[in-house]
């Protein structure tokens, strides 16, 4: 029998996990600029205003918060365990930059490519996917090349090539037409608030699917801390299971920066939380982790929409404070 | 039935690393490898798990090319102790030992438990299950692996099948008693569930008190094979070693030292 040694036990934690998901998620559907009681809407007493309002205006948005939210957080638990680092992050390793890279690069360049207007929708989430894979791919080479990556090497690794990304994002910046540069700044700052039902539902579901099966990946993961040899002996296929988890973290990674800009912290903050309170093995790690980060996400753009109405400030700052303090403890508590 | 090495040749770079070795681990006993630091006996191991690319001859067992097995395969017909500590998160020896639950047959949590606290009272580390594995001490550590890994070999499978256990320096960080402890268990391992058991050691006294069967390897070569009194010798071991060796055979237990 597993003990449990008298601490609540992971369902209770699981169960309390989860009503603290929804009651965000209820919380942020009622509160904001225009308060909506969710109880008018469901017996239909609601007004016109209200409706659209919660209908193209709120859900949509909260979530596409809910979805980048757990998918960073799954994605920033993966690439720890992936890199064996506690310290790992997509923000701070460059995966998100390797994605913003790729989403500027297609606002500026997409018009000339003359794509039927059908795949408008998928053009930046896969050029932003392709941007992450390129880091994630390139760090993993790095760690190839090198054996086993100290862990302060995969953080100075990130700060070249989130420089490299922004030297590409301020090329692309220069040679863009007005129109191009205020879509480029705009997308940039980092935002829930143009979430449409037409462009965030096709990201959404590349984050949903790839979350599942990086959850299908989490015993593999789980051995792979023992080192690539003993997982192996443990009956891994390890080149398999790492291309997977490089190419389903990049999809995590990508599709929400191409929806919602540069969100840092969040794969960080979230997995140590997740480890501390629920446990470090992958499985119970990445459903806690999603649940969380959804939850933190959409209360942060809560409050990022609330705080200066009627004006709102960027999703990123709010998850940024939080979430930089943390990180310079959790420095305190690794000493990389 | 039987895993064995063919000729093995393992080539890094322009180094040759195992030279054309052959070799045999029988079930039901304890082949033992010894040789001076660096002359390939991990690497050799390596070539024996289906790990490392091998430059020439080939590894089978039971007949069977490793190649042409699948990792999970594999994984059901023997396990693998190296000497390595990679773990950063704080996983606890319970989550650690169950890693080594890669049973090809279904089993219910019961069973489970009962093999993983048996051999965690053999290990003596059944105190520790619920210890987080980073607050342990290095020898800790390394029985906890060992647990895993007999875990692994020991669970439900196709009687039919034999199984092996290679281990790579397993009691290099166990105080005396815990020494004899794990070569103890090793032994039981053999003899009574017919494990054939691969053990690369330093000390000299306990490999020939546990050992069956002996290799001894110096550059990349197997120099010298067989039973115990044909191969621990006074003139081999001085030899292979470059320093004088002495032996001495006491009813039936043969005592080495250096002075």
């Amino acid at each position: 029998m597993r003990e449990v040694q008298g601490e609540v036990s992971s369902e209770l934690k699981f169960a309390l996990l989860l009503g603290i998901f929804l009651a965000s998620v209820l919380s942020a559907l009622t509160i904001g600029g225009v308060p909506l009681s969710l109880l008018e809407i469901v017996k239909g007493e609601a007004s016109k205003l209200d409706l659209t309002v919660f209908s193209e205006i709120r859900a949509p948005r909260v979530m596409l918060a809910a979805t980048v939210g757990a998918s960073l957080a799954v994605a920033g638990a993966v690439l720890q365990g992936f890199f064996r680092n506690p310290l790992a992050d997509p923000g701070l390793i460059g995966v998100s930059g390797g994605a913003a890279l790729g989403a500027v690069a297609m606002i500026v360049l997409g018009s000339s490519l003359a794509l039927p207007s059908a795949f408008a929708p998928y053009t930046m989430p896969i050029a932003a996917i392709f941007g992450s894979l390129c880091v994630t791919g390139a760090l993993y080479l790095f760690s190839v090349h090198y054996g086993q990556f100290r862990i302060v090497t995969v953080l100075l690794v990130g700060i070249a090539f989130n420089a490299l990304s922004s030297v590409g994002i301020g090329v692309f910046q220069y040679v863009s037409n007005d129109a191009q540069l205020r879509s480029l700044i705009f997308w940039m700052m980092g935002s829930f608030g143009r979430a449409h039902w037409m462009t965030a539902v096709p990201c959404v579901l590349a984050m949903v699917s790839a979350v599942a099966v990086l959850i299908t990946k989490s015993n593999s993961l789980d051995k792979l801390q023992l080192g690539e040899n003993e997982a192996f002996h443990l009956g891994v296929d390890v080149k398999a299971t790492k291309r997977d988890l490089v190419l389903l973290s990049a999809i995590c990674v990508g599709a929400g920066v191409a929806v919602s800009g540069i969100i840092g912290f969040v794969g960080l903050v979230v997995p140590h939380i997740v480890r501390f309170t629920i446990g470090v093995r992958h499985k119970p790690l990445m459903v806690g982790s999603a649940l969380a980060g959804g939850a933190l996400m959409v209360l942060a753009d809560l409050l990022a929409r609330v705080v200066a109405l009627p004006a709102e400030v960027p999703v990123g700052l709010v998850t940024s404070a939080i979430g930089a303090p943390f990180f310079l403890w959790l420095i305190t508590k690794v000493k990389p | 039935m039987a895993l064995e090495a063919q000729n093995i040749t393992i080539n890094v770079g322009s180094k040759t690393i195992v030279n054309s070795a052959s070799l045999t681990i029988e079930s039901g006993c304890i082949t033992v490898l010894v040789g001076p630091n660096g002359a390939g006996k991990s690497t050799l191991l390596g070539a024996l798990s289906g790990h490392s690319a091998l430059s020439g001859g080939r590894a089978l067992i039971a007949g069977t090319d490793l190649t042409q097995l699948t990792p999970n395969q594999l994984c059901n017909q023997r396990a693998v102790m190296l000497q390595s500590d990679n773990l950063v998160f704080d996983f606890t020896v319970d989550d650690v030992i169950r890693m080594g639950l890669v049973w090809q047959f279904e089993a219910s949590e019961v069973e489970k438990s009962e093999v993983i606290n048996d051999l965690a009272c053999k290990c003596e580390i059944d105190h520790l299950l619920s210890r987080s594995i980073l607050t342990l001490s290095g020898g800790e550590k390394q029985r906890v692996h060992f647990c895993r890994c007999l875990v692994q070999v020991l669970g439900k499978h196709d009687s039919d099948t034999p199984k092996y256990l290679l281990l790579d320096e397993p009691t290099s960080s166990q105080d005396i008693a815990n020494e004899l402890r794990v070569l103890k268990l090793l032994k039981e391992m053999a003899t009574q569930r017919e494990i054939g058991v691969f053990l690369i050691v330093h000390d000299l006294n306990l490999a020939a008190h546990f050992g069956d069967v002996f290799y001894i390897m110096k550059n990349g070569r197997l120099v010298a094979n067989g039973e115990r009194d044909a191969v621990m010798t006074e003139d081999i071991l001085s030899s292979v070693y470059e320093t004088s060796v002495k032996t001495e055979l006491t009813s039936s237990r043969l005592r080495i030292h250096t002075f």
